[in-house]
């Protein structure tokens, strides 16, 4: 079956079965080996890529799912003069990779974080630990085994105040209305 | 909180991440992962049902670096990968013994190995009678 994707900017054309994984499609027939395989059954997240802006397991998608969209995988967050996506840069200089395995698919979805300015409203409340833990919670499909996710949260959050820095936060910071009783969210 | 000795520390970043990385591996391996064999083979190999920490597990870590350099290291340094592993399961082993009143001899302490051992639970009545 061939499928036209739009990889990373570039329309790209394959010719395999509609059966065979979205992983297996980037690596071995576009020659996208950024992405990486961990567990291969969508528990790990290192395989993560951008299907039409939303985080995807590239391992639980079939290529004949993808007929006619737009991906976007680790290679395409750099600009296309080499420099890096924020949130690279700070997992660089952070030290938030250490075997790397990891780190293409936690770059995607820090990246996606980042730039839908997820944390964004933490920030802009100056709630330092509100922030954190929605970092924890936004990332939590993303395991690591070695580097003890703390300097992977502070590189997001490094690249998250730099993003609200560059186009400041004009959403209202609501205020939690007092709740009668349980519950309210 | 964690304060190691590292001797020097030629990359701090990197000293750090290995204590931090070390550190969750040790407290999972406290609480959550249990490598189960069966038949000689390991039954449980998948991340659905081997548990490793995640970001929303893992808590906030904060690690001090203690720089006493060693004189027999390449300037100064130690090695740091294995070290973190050797205190917290035995930090919480200690910590829920202190809040049970019995000891674990075995990991994980998982939720399903405490409550097995609630026949063995002496839990003081008091905050006040703790104190005393």
């Amino acid at each position: 079956m061939k499928i036209s994707i739009e990889v990373n900017g570039e329309a790209r054309e394959v010719d395999v079965s509609p059966w065979k994984r979205l992983l297996d499609v980037l690596r071995e027939d576009l020659r996208l080996t950024g992405t990486k395989e961990g567990c291969g059954e969508g528990e790990c997240g290192a395989c993560s890529v951008l299907l039409d802006g939303e985080v995807v397991n590239s391992c639980l998608v079939a290529a004949g799912q993808c007929d006619g969209r737009t991906l976007t995988t680790v290679e395409g967050l750099a600009s296309r003069d080499d420099v890096l996506h924020p949130v690279q840069r700070a997992l660089v200089e952070c030290g938030g990779a250490q075997c790397g395995i990891c780190t293409p698919g936690i770059a995607i979805c820090a990246a996606n974080v980042i730039d839908r300015g997820l944390v964004a409203m933490a920030l802009a409340a100056g709630d330092e630990a509100l922030a954190r833990a929605r970092v924890r919670e936004l990332l939590a499909g993303n395991i690591c085994r070695c580097t003890g996710y703390q300097l992977i949260v502070d590189a997001i959050l490094v690249a998250a105040r730099e993003a609200a820095q560059r186009d400041p936060v004009t959403v209202p910071i609501r205020r939690r209305k007092p709740t009668t009783g349980r519950g309210g969210s | 909180m964690q304060a190691i000795d590292v001797g020097k520390a030629i990359n701090p970043a990197i000293v750090k991440g290995q204590i931090e990385g070390g550190t969750l591996q040790a407290l999972g391996w406290a609480v959550l992962e249990n490598v189960v064999y069966k038949d000689g083979r390991v039954a449980n190999a998948t991340m659905t049902n081997c548990i490793v920490p995640t970001f929303a597990d893992a808590p906030e870590l904060e690690t001090i670096l203690v720089e006493v350099p060693y004189p027999f290291g390449p300037s100064g340094a130690k090695g740091v990968g294995e070290i973190p592993m050797d205190g917290p399961a035995a930090a919480v082993a200690n910590a829920v013994e202190d809040a049970l009143g019995c000891a674990f001899d075995e990991l994980p302490i998982s939720p399903e190995h405490v409550a097995a051992a609630r026949p063995r639970w002496q839990i003081r009545e008091t905050e006040a009678e703790d104190a005393s």
